[in-house]
């Protein structure tokens, strides 16, 4: 299984600034490929990409050689570096947990959910106590390939240590595809199969190079 | 550890939302008890007595009585209740329309959200009162015309709402999550957009009747509105002109005050709401 | 780090409570602060650090006199020796004590830079100190004219720290200044901020990013369920786990990439949570009978503070 951006340009009006402009980036299930680059060159811009929340201006993205479909489930899923706008205000955490699928009492478990915290509404939570709900609904969705975008920025190092083993376990048993973006090169290294910086990623295309 | 400071730090502010909720409690009750009222009074109540024409206010009739001796009270309330049901379904038509635009604008193609946008423009652009009396005046003088009048010009303030809420809420981080896991439009609508959405649209109900009831009741004391018979607050305003003169201020002062009474808590009652059902006022 | 310079702040014993919804009418109280003691001195940057959810904002908020409605607090705290009343805190914020602002946002789009950051003041001599801090910020001459939206992101973030840099206030809170930046970005920031202690002022660093605090604070005050439980030297977090005292520093420092990753098991315990005894007992691996009695008192040791019977 493969999931790739091919040479994507991604403008948010028609004739506005590109994003992106020619990027190509594969990653490949059991591997786990941190990108890293300074801020406000498109990470988050590629990650919702490649996990179908935004659709490329020029090129593809591909899933096994096929375009994404633009509708029904998809097994890529995206965890983003926020995750209090990632869940529903409103629900309860048990609702935001059955959306992706029954919950594993044991994984929430290792991933230290306490039980009563399912009977909480968001607003209730800390932002790290959100992103294990994020990182349980990811791995509950059945998804091949997750991307996590900055999903430990926020967090102290406990809980980003603790949320990172689990997801690695994960990954690893079930030979899931991760993508990793990140500011911390330490993190990176302890997490990744391989790394690779954004700026090296583009070729500009004909078309687009003079957009920035 | 527990040293006090030198002050006395505020009172938390507890209870305030079962405060609230209890006044809306109270302020409903009272619509209810206007509305079964109105109900109760036959024509029998408010019949001619020319024995009691004319009375300025007493115990007996505390708005005293008009020229054909009909207790003013009982009228009153009578023309209360009319314009509750004017109001409630010239405000529920309002609220329908306003909701088929919302969508049509969020969930259609772009150009349908630009036609939207225009159309909101355009009818915010025109005057209220003269778009509604031209309606009125179309379908000929009578509850269907003035019930379409009022529904057509007040839709526009909550389509903008509910579109820019649903624009935005078809941003949300977890509405994409949620299309990205399978799940259908129908289904994201109903569990996402929905809870979120009803709240606000009762509110802005609610808030639309004082605007409904006052125009009922402006259009028809223009004479464009209810006919003559009905015991309508416009029409009995409208009617009491002829006897001010005469020095029959009660006729027009009681009715006047109760629509304003009527109006205020309407308001009341739709901001109670809204503080009841925004999740951003739950610590108040 | 001075320590025989005056204090600046103390914080001693600090609780804040609050009322909360819970269900759909019934208010409760919950203890978001415990028990919070610590002291910032001029020309010293203290960090606290702890996991979200451990009260860190609301100690800016209780310190500036800026807490929401419905909450209530005690404990004591000083401003250079003297009790922060409510009265005091208005007299004090923005003249003495000040928030680094954190978001261009916090700008008037509609007004060029300098004016805005000599705020309101005419006077030539304001005009002259605005052009010295921002030649000492490393900021053109003609940034001043520019407006707010003008500004690229590192502009930006030193025009603001010029705001807390050109008036009087000798006490800076930073409350998470950095997320969002690039790592050499937040070096940056931090730098003009250490910069800013090396000139006297005292700076209140409040992050839950521990690498960060370790390379540009003097000292470091942990920060668990609301209450401290170390306070320790930044070179204590810079030589590892056996400079430090507390169990909970230890685990922290021991969860970063670089040290381990280690992944201690458990969660904080959430503000109302009744726990009788050490709030870290749960998750600690010293953990005996005793330490469920009660919530162990802070104590000296090896230079620094500590909220542990085990610890030595």
């Amino acid at each position: 299984m493969q999931l790739e951006a091919a040479n994507v340009t991604f403008r948010y009006t028609a004739k506005g600034p590109a994003v992106l402009s020619g990027v190509s980036f594969a990653v490949k299930a059991g591997e786990r490929v941190g990108l890293l680059g300074p801020s406000g060159q498109g990470k988050t811009t590629l990650a919702r990409l490649l996990a179908g929340h935004l659709r490329p201006t020029e090129g593809r993205v591909l899933l096994n050689s096929q375009p994404l479909p633009a509708k029904g489930a998809l097994p890529v899923h995206l965890i983003s570096q926020h995750p209090e706008t990632a869940v529903n205000p409103r629900w309860k955490m048990r609702q935001v947990l059955e959306e992706a699928g029954a919950p594993d009492p044991d994984m929430l478990g290792v991933l230290g959910i306490e039980p009563e915290w399912l009977e909480r509404t968001p607003g209730m939570l800390s932002g790290g106590e959100l992103q294990r709900f994020c990182v349980a609904r990811a791995l509950a969705s059945g998804a091949r390939f997750i991307i996590a975008d900055e999903i430990s920025t926020m967090l102290d190092a406990i809980t980003q240590a603790q949320i990172w083993q689990h997801l690695l376990a994960h990954a690893e048993r079930r030979r899931l595809g991760l993508v990793v973006i990140t500011h911390n090169p330490a993190l990176a290294q302890r997490v990744c199969t391989r790394v690779v910086r954004l700026e090296t990623l583009a070729h500009p295309a004909p078309n687009s190079a003079s957009a920035q | 550890m527990d040293r006090p400071l030198a002050f006395d730090p505020p009172l938390p502010r507890q209870n305030r939302r079962l405060r609230t909720a209890v006044g809306c409690g109270i302020l409903l009750a009272i619509v209810a008890a206007i509305f079964v009222a109105g109900l109760f009074i036959g024509n029998a109540a408010v019949a001619a007595d020319f024995a009691q024409k004319g009375l300025p206010p007493s115990w007996q009739h505390p708005f005293g009585t008009d020229w054909l001796g009909r207790d003013m009270l009982l009228r009153t309330v009578k023309g209360l209740s009319v314009s509750i049901t004017v109001g409630a379904v010239a405000a529920l038509a309002s609220a329908v329309i306003a909701i088929v635009m919302a969508a049509l604008a969020a969930a259609g193609p772009r150009w349908l959200g630009g036609a939207v946008n225009w159309l909101i423009d355009l009818a915010m652009g025109v005057p209220h009162l003269v778009l509604l009396i031209l309606i009125a005046f179309a379908c000929g003088r009578g509850m269907g015309g003035l019930l379409l009048g009022i529904a057509v010009t007040h839709w526009m303030n909550l389509a903008r709402l509910l579109r820019a809420e649903m624009l935005q809420l078809r941003g949300q981080p977890y509405v994409m999550v949620s299309r990205r896991l399978g799940h259908s439009p129908a289904w994201v609508v109903r569990r996402h957009f929905l809870p979120h959405l009803l709240p606000q649209c009762l509110v802005g109900l609610v808030l639309l009747f004082p605007h409904a009831i006052l125009h009922e009741s402006a259009l028809s004391f223009l004479g464009y509105g209810l006919p003559p018979e009905q015991p309508a607050i416009g029409i009995i305003l409208s009617e009491s002109l002829r006897y001010l003169t005469g020095g029959m201020w009660w006729l027009a002062v009681f009715p006047g005050l109760a629509l304003v009474a009527l109006v205020i808590l309407f308001d009341t009652l739709g901001n109670g709401l809204k503080k009841l059902l925004a999740p951003a006022s739950a610590q108040e | 780090m001075d320590i025989n310079a005056a204090p600046l702040l103390e914080v001693d014993g600090l609780w804040v409570r609050f009322g909360r919804t819970r269900g759909r009418f019934a208010q409760g109280q919950l203890e978001a602060i415990r028990d919070l003691s610590l002291t910032v001195r001029a020309g010293e940057i203290v960090a606290v650090v702890g996991a979200s959810g451990a009260g860190k904002s609301l100690l800016a908020q209780a310190v500036m006199g800026l807490l929401p409605t419905g909450a209530t607090m005690g404990g004591a705290l000083r401003y250079k020796g003297q009790p922060l009343t409510p009265k005091r805190q208005r007299q004090l914020r923005g003249r003495e004590m000040a928030l680094v602002p954190q978001a261009i946002t916090w700008l008037d789009p509609l007004m060029r830079v300098g004016p805005q950051v000599r705020g309101g003041d005419n006077r030539p001599q304001q005009a002259e100190r605005q052009r010295a801090v921002f030649a000492r910020l490393g900021l053109a001459p003609q940034t001043e004219r520019l407006y707010p939206f003008q500004l690229s992101g590192g502009m930006a973030r030193r025009v603001l720290l010029s705001t807390a840099v050109i008036g009087t206030a000798q006490l800076l809170i930073a409350d998470e200044p950095t997320p969002g930046m690039a790592p050499g970005q937040a070096a940056e920031a931090l730098g003009i901020l250490r910069q800013l202690a090396h000139d006297g002022r005292g700076v209140l660093l409040i992050t839950h990013d521990l690498e960060l605090a370790v390379r540009f604070a003097g000292s470091i005050v942990v920060f668990y369920a609301g209450t401290t439980v170390e306070e320790a030297l930044a070179a204590d977090f810079a030589a590892g786990p056996a400079a430090l005292r507390h169990p909970y520093s230890q685990a922290l420092w021991r969860a970063l990439p670089q040290n381990g990753f280690e992944a201690t098991a458990g969660s904080q315990p959430h503000a109302g949570t009744p726990l009788p005894g050490c709030l870290y007992a749960p998750r600690c691996p010293l953990m005996t009978a005793a330490c469920t009695q009660q919530n162990p008192p802070l104590r000296a040791l090896r230079g620094g503070m500590v909220r542990c019977i085990h610890a030595t």
